[in-house]
């Protein structure tokens, strides 16, 4: 079942599909490489937080993306960490 | 910039030299009756127009003396009523404080914007008049007459910008120079008069006669000669420059004024009458007299070129005192709310900078659009002056009712009479110069005062906030969070003085943002600063399909808002520019951004300059 990002809750498992709206590239001193994206299905956006990647092909600004995992929370910010996820194609 | 105003303008003029230079009466006189003198040199002439335009052939001249004495039985009415505003407001007397005070804030809109209007109009009329004088001495100049008109407001204008307003004995030659001339003109005229050696001229071209004269053209003749009725209330407005007792001395000088006034226009009037001079493109009825009076001898014709000379001047002159007087009346508007601030700021040398430019611009705008024809701008003149006359007469009678000081019962009388014969001035001139051109002034002046009331509602709204709310404010819980934001378009070294910057802030959160117009720009960026390794200041870089950078950051802010604890600061990075043409060579995207983004609340833009060594 597809969840709208607006009903996504804490520490729950959920399906959500949009579109990326932001890829945010940081360097850390623990981990080689952090990549977030930040995506939006119309009700809200949400980040998602995936190591150990500079990037990941075919994820790039205006895809539109399924993602499912668990949702923690990152800075008071809800957020999937290392979610599965699938490319859509292009509505 | 700054030096070459201090080149045109003079040195700035500190605060303190803000003072009224007292003027004795006969500098008084000659400060604040050029412009109602400097109206004889046309009304005559403009009630002939309107008469043989109307079609009654030389049965014109039968006409303009009865209307002349018409207008100054007015004259006579509304000195004696200013004798009243004088005592009654010895600060300041002028239309708008005098309505404002008696009659509220509403109808003092009225009579400050019509008085604006004529004030314009006196610029304009009086140039125009001015450039007739010159081109009825030398005919060749009539086709120049727009930029000669411009080329006048020009230098009226920077010499106020400079400040000549203070100097009264600028004015006093000039004044005298022209009473004294046409005095002479009248004088040796009514001698030639009398002893039966002055005649009809021989008119190249007869006005056809079309009808007998109606009651309709001679109001509408009566009402285009209320012109000279404008200036009248310049006393009034400067009783404070008269040196002590000052009521008394402007009420003097206000009845000299008056006089001499009456005493050229029926002068002129009556040697129109005697004259019959037809009023053509080139030359002016005064200039058509003075050359009778003083014949085609050397001697004339030099006496005549004295005249045009002193009627120019003065007309400059006229046009110079509604630059004094227009600035402050709006500076009047702006301290009670009704028009924008800045008019009531004094510039480098310490005069109303700013509407004197406006004034400025607004008469040169009808000198081209009626390329400085008198009898064209005419129909618009007079009827705010009247206006105002109406309102602050109405006004005086209501203070005589409410305040009853001593004698104030022959007061209300004679400031009754004022509003009512002036009232039913207004209402001819309204009538009669409707088609012609006054509707444009009946039209504006109500839409320029609902303007000017939706302004103040503007401003008495920001006032109301701005005082109840700050207490409020500061009560307020201070937001637990703050991100900081780097707008990043190519990594160089302004954006690298906007992120050290950025740093200092210590924000909770600090982010560099890149909105991806160009998607190869914004490969090479990501791949420059996975180099950089900036371990604390992440990269967004931002989708944005329809390349509109303001509404992809306004997205960016709002995802940080939109739980209500965080305190948002953009940081805008730019070049910080030496000269004032560095601003043409760069875009001003940062500006544009700025204003999208300070609409939203708990957002905070900050321009970080990174100065670039002078070339």
């Amino acid at each position: 079942m597809i969840s709208q990002i607006s009903d996504v809750r804490w520490r729950t498992r959920v399906t959500v599909e949009g579109t990326v709206e932001v890829i945010r590239l940081q360097t850390s001193a623990h981990i080689t490489a952090l990549l977030e994206i930040i995506i939006t299905d119309g009700t809200g956006s949400m980040s998602a937080l995936f190591t150990g990647y500079r990037s990941i092909g075919g994820l790039g600004l205006g895809t539109r993306v399924r993602l499912q995992g668990l949702i923690i929370k990152e800075q008071d910010r809800l957020t999937f960490f290392n979610p599965e996820y699938t490319l859509l194609p292009p509505r | 910039m700054y030096r070459a105003k201090c080149t045109l303008l003079g040195r700035p003029l500190p605060n303190d030299e803000l003072e009224h230079q007292r003027l004795g009466k006969p500098t008084a006189l000659a400060v604040f009756a050029s412009d109602a003198l400097s109206s004889t040199a046309y009304a005559s002439e403009e009630i002939i127009r309107a008469l043989v335009l109307g079609g009654i052939g030389l049965a014109a001249f039968n006409f303009v003396l009865p209307i002349t004495l018409a207008l100054v039985a007015v004259l006579v009415i509304l000195m004696f009523s200013y004798r009243q505003t004088i005592k009654a407001y010895p600060s300041a007397g002028g239309a708008y404080v005098v309505t404002k005070d008696n009659l509220g804030l509403l109808p003092a809109q009225f009579a400050g914007v019509a008085l604006l209007t004529d004030y314009i109009l006196t610029v304009s009329v009086s140039v125009s008049a001015g450039v007739a004088a010159l081109y009825s001495a030398a005919p060749a100049l009539h086709p120049y007459r727009v930029p000669i008109a411009l080329f006048f407001i020009a230098i009226i204008t920077w010499g106020n910008l400079r400040g000549v307003k203070e100097s009264g004995k600028i004015f006093a030659a000039p004044t005298y120079f022209f009473l004294f001339s046409i005095a002479f003109m009248i004088i040796v005229g009514v001698a030639r008069a009398l002893t039966g050696d002055l005649h009809a001229v021989a008119n190249e071209t007869m006005p056809t006669v079309t009808k007998q004269a109606g009651i309709f053209l001679i109001l509408h003749a009566f009402a285009s000669g209320g012109a000279a009725m404008t200036g009248v209330e310049a006393i009034s407005n400067g009783v404070p420059a008269f040196r002590p007792p000052e009521w008394k001395n402007a009420r003097s000088t206000l009845m000299v004024m008056g006089s001499c006034l009456a005493f050229m226009f029926i002068g002129i009037s009556w040697l129109a009458h005697i004259i019959k001079p037809i009023p053509t493109e080139d030359k002016t009825v005064l200039s058509a007299i003075s050359t009778a009076v003083f014949g085609t001898s050397p001697l004339g014709h030099a006496i005549f070129l004295i005249i045009q000379g002193a009627t120019m001047l003065i007309l400059v002159l006229a046009a110079n005192t509604a630059f004094a007087d227009f600035p402050r009346l709006a500076s009047f508007h702006a301290d009670d709310a009704f028009m924008p601030k800045q008019l009531t700021k004094r510039g480098h040398r310490l005069v109303f900078s700013n509407g004197i430019i406006a004034l400025a611009l607004c008469a040169a705008f009808l000198v081209v659009i009626f390329s400085a024809d008198v009898t064209h701008l005419i129909p618009l003149y007079a009827i705010g002056v009247f206006t105002s006359f109406t309102l602050s007469q109405t006004g005086m009678a209501v203070h005589h009712i409410k305040e009853k000081e001593e004698g104030w019962r022959a007061g209300l009388v004679i400031n009754a009479l004022g509003a009512l014969s002036t009232g039913v001035v207004t209402i001819v001139i309204g009538v009669m110069k409707f088609m012609h051109g006054a509707w444009v002034i009946i039209l504006l002046v109500p839409i320029m005062v609902y303007a000017l009331m939706r302004l103040n509602k503007q401003y008495e709204h920001e006032h109301d906030e701005l005082t109840r709310e700050s207490r409020e404010a500061l009560a307020r819980p201070v937001l637990r969070r703050h991100v900081a934001v780097v707008l990043v378009g190519d990594l160089d070294s302004s954006v690298a003085t906007g992120i050290q910057y950025a740093r200092s802030l210590r924000a909770d959160g600090l982010r560099a943002v890149h909105v991806a117009i160009d998607p190869a720009r914004a490969d090479t960026l990501r791949e420059q600063w996975l180099d950089l390794n900036l371990t604390k200041v992440p990269l967004d870089i931002v989708h944005c399909p329809d390349r509109r950078i303001d509404r992809a950051l306004i997205d960016v802010v709002l995802r940080e808002t939109a739980q209500g604890d965080t305190e948002v600061s953009v940081i805008l990075p730019r070049l910080h520019r030496h000269r004032w043409w560095h601003q043409l060579i760069h875009d001003h995207t940062a500006n544009a951004i700025a204003r999208s983004l300070e609409g939203i609340e708990h957002v905070n833009v900050t321009f970080v300059p990174h100065r670039i060594a002078e070339l």
